[in-house]
């Protein structure tokens, strides 16, 4: 595995750039396709976002700046990328995101690619209600188990401001849990 | 808030899990390189298609397909609806002289009458299985209607009967044939 400073350079000379390209994409591809699929929800929807988000990764390489790190740079685009998605599916249906989110999370029964059990469908119906911050705290602090100075340079968001969002998240999460199973 | 927080993080681990429950179609992250390379190609395809069109085409093309469709609009045929409802007349006519035949044969005809029609094959060998017949039986059966020698005798034809004959047909062959 190549070290980010090293991929890095090779990504912004002209040279070496479409082959550390491939490189990076090896490298980041599952970590940012199940970060956007927890966000998305839909397989489809990932793969489109996904996509995306390497083609802007490729585009701005020389933009980044080293301030972070590659990995939450890339974190972040993926972020936005899928958050601009959702606004638009919810825009193109006419609903709010709130509603969107609920209405996407039903459908996830009948999804070929949802393997869950009950309880996982329950808890992403849980996550579903959540407002769409605590959302992507939850998902990076539970699931991918991402430190809060991780999710604070993705989310450009203090570390404070997390914790209390990851503290709502989970009180939410527990009582849906509760409500539905006992 | 810290413990609370603890108690709840390890109620939901205890009762869900880390698994979120999705998954991704079997090779999905073997092909993504070359999906996301490929886009990537794509732009750096000349934009280009080297086609090109007559001088001032898109400043004239407004004015040609609205002069076209005042043309159009000038040869248009007004038909009234009076015209439109004589039209259909004679097909509504006919339409209904074929439903009532249709209906007649589906709805009325529900007489329980035995016909040759009505009986499966497997009842006809059944029954001829069942059953053995003599050549005594088709005898009795046709004995009235076997037609005798006399019935082809001239006897019974009228003479006029056969100069009209003679008279209808072509002479020329019937020579041709005695010569």
């Amino acid at each position: 595995m190549i070290d980010e400073i090293t991929l890095v350079q090779q990504l912004q000379n002209n040279k070496t750039r479409d082959k550390a390209f491939g490189i990076m994409i090896t490298q980041y591809k599952k970590r940012l396709y199940w970060h956007i699929r927890k966000i998305v929800l839909v397989h489809d929807d990932a793969d489109d976002v996904l996509q995306n988000t390497f083609v802007k990764i490729f585009r701005n390489i020389d933009k980044f700046n080293g301030e972070s790190k590659l990995y939450s740079w890339m974190y972040r685009i993926a972020t936005n990328e899928s958050i601009t998605f959702i606004n638009k599916r919810a825009k193109e249906r006419n609903v709010d995101i709130a509603d969107y989110h609920e209405q996407l999370s039903s459908t996830l029964e009948s999804d070929v690619h949802f393997s869950g059990d009950e309880i996982q469908l329950i808890l992403q119906k849980a996550i579903a209600t959540l407002p769409q911050k605590q959302q992507l705290v939850f998902n990076m602090k539970y699931f991918e188990e991402l430190k809060y100075d991780q999710i604070s340079e993705i989310l450009e968001t203090s570390v404070g401001a997390l914790k209390a969002s990851y503290f709502h998240a989970v009180k939410k999460i527990e009582k849906y849990i509760k409500t539905q199973t006992d | 808030m810290r413990n609370e927080l603890k108690n709840s993080v390890a109620y939901i681990n205890n009762k869900v899990g880390k698994k979120t429950g999705f998954s991704a179609p079997a090779n999905y992250f073997d092909t993504l390189e070359n999906s996301i390379e490929s886009i990537l190609a794509e732009e750096k395809f000349a934009k280009d298609s080297g086609f090109k069109i007559p001088k001032n085409y898109f400043d004239d093309l407004e004015n040609n397909i609205l002069a076209k469709i005042s043309s159009e609009e000038k040869e248009t045929k007004i038909i009234s609806f009076k015209e439109r409802v004589f039209k259909l007349i004679p097909i509504a006519a006919a339409a209904s002289i074929v439903l009532f035949i249709g209906l007649n044969s589906f709805v009325f005809n529900t007489s329980d009458e035995l016909t040759m029609d009505s009986l499966s094959n497997n009842d006809i060998e059944y029954w001829l299985d069942s059953n053995t017949f003599h050549s005594t039986d088709l005898t009795t059966e046709y004995e009235d209607d076997i037609l005798e020698e006399n019935d082809f005798l001239f006897t019974d034809i009228k003479d006029e009967s056969i100069e009209d004959y003679i008279n209808s047909i072509d002479n020329s062959s019937l020579l041709n044939e005695l010569n």
